[in-house]
């Protein structure tokens, strides 16, 4: 782990994203100490003013503090990112190692299962979910979750049947290591490095279909912010005041280009073939 | 010789791999890789199967160790019957059955030490703890030629010949009884080879070990051998000490197999009889009537495409399977 | 008479922006018209590099840095400094290559006759009868029986010994003057090899084509060969007839190499082995002889200057310090007997 942690401030690329993305994240816990005001703290005497140096980023339709709002918003983006895709990731972990390592039958009923996720668009997929469950923050982040499931779990399929030729499973067989232990030992840590990359991915994903399930009214619930939302109301209005749409956009920029940075670098620290 | 105790015997072994197709993936034939096959190897001899690619020796090795289940036949270990042996127990006999593989690029987890590869068939079977592994783990590190500076490196840092000895290594610490080598040597260089089958040789020696080695390879099974199994599509051909077959061979195939190594003496080229084959090893999945090997035989007759030819003690422990030798 | 391939000092160096070093150093091979010359060698001695530069396949990252490659058939040209056209026009045409896995080396969405004809139809002026004709000719003399079936079979459906003779096919199909096989046989089974080894000797001989036979296996060799380079670690190490190799090597690798297959056949208990592992390029010796660190014999002046290429007889050279010794005491010796 020292070796891990040294060999990642080595590597420039990956500090970077690491960086960032722990600015993120101080910004999402400190929120109240950081914002300036509160999110929801409407000043009707400044909508729709551009920035200055008491409102950072301008202001909205309504006379919100732009910048409270994205500050507040990491923590909503951030939890939606990270659960959402935990969710469909360990999801689709645990099938795709079942389906890919045990095959036949159990194989099969996956699969189909899952395919049946896969006719349905993205965003159909998550309506429909959260229709039926109801509108709130903890089911839209289960609805995204679901919606990222098939995905993994046909990654980590295609993975571990590529992994379960080597010969170096038959060989653990033949030492006789069980095959939990053989799952945990030999295919998960082989099976990592598209996984994470497959992860940094979704996690972008989650962020822009929470904004598209906000938009809709089905996702995060108005007042709290979120940076989805955030950029969908300010569609109308990005004529008169392109500040409402460039900050929430910028934020969702670096918070992804930052999760890519770390994800690819992730998957060369973690490979020991790369390692000097 | 036949009074050496016996450690395995296989008997009327058969593995057949289903064919599926069409749309229901519904069983439409079998290949059948091994066909009928029993031979028994007996305490510390050197036992190799030899043959063409897709002729079954390996799979008779996996279905040994039950890592192809067989479709039917024994395989007697020590007395115990390992086909009767339930699934989870199996497990704990493998201690006392090794393999070793051919690719020593694909046999060992990339995202482990060396350290670790060696320790885990110990600790799998709980035959030490972390600590009394570590310890053994150096020992054997260097009884395959290799150092303790090598314990914390991943197998990519090491060449073909190295990784074979970590591979040597990692079956060899839970000291077992008999071990399966399929085409261990067959992906190194020459100069290489010869270092791994010394070692391999030196090490049967000092651990009484008794080896199947499954190989291709006619120059080094001669080396290495006591006794030899030549198989064809399944089914042995012909089997007897090593002297016996090299010398006097008496199936047409392991004849013509015989022939077809390339000669490395000059002067033997000159005076050497060669056999070329003709035609490709027919299709597992249809196979000829009669004698496997009837299509491409240079003897072949009409009964050879009539009746399978038995399996016959044709000399003192040399056995074959050709209507030649059973009249 | 020229020689029909003439390599004359070729480097190759390995270029990436990381790291620079050299592969293959000062090689030299002529190979005459009809000839049937081998280089034999472990992997990643290089040889397989040599065979790619003659028909100016290197990867991106290798470079000839110096040599010249001359193919003197009605002209002469280097092949080095021939242009990409030109060098297309000679690929196929004046030199073909057939590889080692037959597996991979046919494209599986075309047919046999497809493939076969290709390269007719990039090299010569024929009708489509003509060259179907070709095809069938060409398939049934590489021993292919039922020549129109397999004419429209595909790939997947031929065994590995019928699509190693439809490569062979496809390289002879155009008369070249030169063919190059790169490890021909590895894939196969022996009685298939034979089968292979035999054909394209026949084929040699009645087709006039020179032959670049590049193996690991000496007995390929003495099958198919009548000279033969000895490779390690990107250089030449002993060059000569194959009869002078065989019987009288004199370098210590080819008698390494030698001694470790013959003790094999000879069920001896312990085999002859060359100590130690064949180096990577990134770490070859830069001083002095490649081989130094494995071998038996090598002396202080091993490490720091490298052996000439050095003619122990006549028509065979080797790369060792020991035959200069050598070479210098009996010289010693016979001008003290003579003062």
């Amino acid at each position: 782990m020292k070796d891990f942690t040294q060999r990642l401030i080595e590597d420039k690329v990956g500090l970077i994203g690491f960086i960032g993305i722990f600015i993120v994240v101080l910004l999402a816990i400190f929120a109240p100490l950081i914002a300036p005001y509160e999110p929801d703290e409407m000043f009707t005497n400044h909508v729709m003013e551009g920035p200055s140096s008491q409102f950072l980023f301008g202001t909205d339709e309504f006379g919100r503090d732009i910048f409270s709002r994205i500050v507040y918003g990491a923590q909503v983006s951030l939890q939606v990112g990270l659960i959402a895709v935990s969710i469909g990731a360990i999801g689709g972990l645990i099938f795709g190692l079942i389906s890919g390592y045990f095959q036949g039958k159990l194989d099969q009923v996956i699969m189909r299962i899952m395919d049946v996720f896969f006719a349905f668009p993205d965003i159909l997929l998550a309506l429909t979910i959260v229709a039926v469950l109801g509108p709130s923050l903890t089911n839209t982040m289960i609805a995204i979750g679901i919606v990222f499931m098939p995905v993994f779990t046909r990654l980590v399929r295609s993975a571990v049947m590529t992994v379960k030729e080597n010969e170096y499973i038959t060989n653990a067989q033949a030492i006789g290591v069980r095959p939990s232990m053989i799952i945990i030992k030999h295919i998960i840590p082989n099976i990592m490095a598209p996984f994470i990359v497959q992860i940094t991915l979704a996690l972008s994903g989650a962020i822009l279909t929470e904004a598209a399930l906000s938009f809709l009214g089905l996702g995060v619930q108005p007042p709290d912010p979120s940076w989805g939302m955030m950029l969908n109301d300010a569609r109308a209005y990005m004529e008169f005041g392109p500040w409402t749409i460039l900050f929430p956009a910028a934020a969702i920029v670096f918070t992804i280009f930052c999760f890519n940075l770390l994800g690819d670098s992730l998957r060369d620290l973690l490979d020991p073939k790369l390692k000097q | 010789m036949s009074e050496e105790q016996v450690v395995l015997e296989v008997k009327h072994l058969k593995k057949y791999f289903p064919i599926k197709g069409g749309i229901l993936k519904r069983t439409q034939g079998h290949v059948k890789a091994v066909d009928d096959i029993s031979f028994d190897v007996r305490e510390n001899e050197t036992f190799s199967l030899v043959g063409e690619s897709g002729c079954g020796k390996s799979t008779t090795g996996r279905a040994i160790l039950r890592l192809h289940e067989p479709t039917d036949g024994d395989v007697l270990f020590n007395g115990e019957n390992l086909i009767d042996v339930s699934k989870s127990s199996f497990r704990h006999l493998r201690k006392d059955m090794q393999l070793i593989f051919q690719d020593p690029y694909s046999s060992l987890n990339p995202r482990m030490t060396v350290k670790k590869l060696l320790m885990e068939p110990l600790l799998t079977h709980k035959l030490a703890t972390p600590k009394e592994a570590e310890e053994k783990t150096v020992e054997m590190v260097e009884k395959v030629g290799l150092s303790t500076e090598h314990l914390d490196r991943y197998p990519h840092e090491f060449s073909g010949g190295q990784r074979q000895r970590i591979s040597i290594a990692r079956a060899l610490i839970l000291r077992p009884k008999l071990v399966i080598l399929d085409e261990a040597v067959s992906a190194l260089d020459v100069s290489i080879q010869s270092q791994i089958l010394n070692l391999l040789k030196q090490l049967q020696e000092e651990f009484q070990l008794t080896y199947i080695f499954i190989s291709h390879d006619l120059n080094v099974v001669k080396h290495l051998s006591d006794r030899v199994g030549v198989m064809y599509l399944g089914q042995m051909m012909e089997l007897a000490e090593t002297e016996a077959l090299y010398d006097n061979p008496l199936h047409p195939y392991t004849k013509a197999l015989l022939s077809a190594i390339p000669s490395i003496n000059p002067k033997e080229k000159e005076n050497k009889e060669r056999i070329i084959l003709q035609g490709d090893v027919p299709d597992p999945s249809d196979p000829p009537s009669g004698c496997p090997f009837r299509l491409r035989c240079p003897m072949a007759h009409d009964r050879c495409a009539e009746e399978i030819p038995r399996y016959i003690e044709a000399e003192r422990d040399h056995w074959v399977a050709c209507h030649l030798y059973d009249e | 008479m020229k020689p029909l391939l003439d390599i004359n000092r070729l480097n190759i160096d390995y270029q990436s922006n990381k790291k620079e070093f050299n592969i293959i150093k000062d090689i030299n091979i002529q190979i005459d018209e009809k000839m049937k010359y081998g280089i034999v060698g472990e992997s990643g001695s290089g040889k397989s590099l040599t065979s790619l530069a003659i028909l100016n396949l290197l990867p991106d990252a290798l470079k000839v840095d110096q040599g010249h490659i001359k193919l003197n058939t009605d002209s002469t040209k280097d092949l080095i400094t021939l242009s990409k056209k030109e060098m297309r026009k000679i690929r196929g045409n004046d030199i073909a290559m057939i590889f080692q896995e037959p597996m991979t080396a046919l494209d599986p969405v075309y047919t046999i006759e497809y493939q076969l004809l290709e390269v007719l139809k990039i090299h010569k002026n024929y009708s489509k009868k003509e060259m179907h004709q070709k095809g069938l000719d060409m398939l049934n003399k590489v021993g292919i029986s039922r020549s129109e079936q397999i004419m429209k079979a595909y790939p997947h459906e031929l065994s590995g010994g019928m699509r190693q003779r439809v490569m062979i096919a496809m390289a002879l199909i155009c008369e070249p003057k030169l063919l190059i096989a790169d490890e021909p046989t590895t894939a196969l089974d022996v009685t298939i090899q034979a089968q292979i080894l035999d054909l394209m000797n026949d084929l040699s001989e009645s087709h006039h084509t020179a032959i670049l036979m590049i193996t690991h296996d000496l007995g390929v060799i003495l099958e198919t060969c009548e000279r033969v380079a000895v490779m390690y670690a990107g250089q030449i190490v002993e060059e000569s007839t194959v009869e002078n190799i065989f019987e009288e090597a004199a370098h210590p690798y080819t008698k390494g190499l030698l001694s470790s297959i013959q003790s094999l056949g000879e069920r001896s208990n312990e085999l002859y082995s060359i100590p130690g592992n064949v180096p990577t390029p990134d770490n070859y010796q830069e001083l002095g002889c490649r081989f130094a660190t494995r071998c038996p014999f090598a002396m202080d002046k091993c490490y720091e200057q490298e052996p000439p290429m050095f003619e122990v007889q006549d028509d065979h050279a080797s790369k060792c310090w020991l035959h200069v010794e050598e070479a210098q005491d009996d010289e010693r010796r016979t001008s003290r007997a003579g003062s």
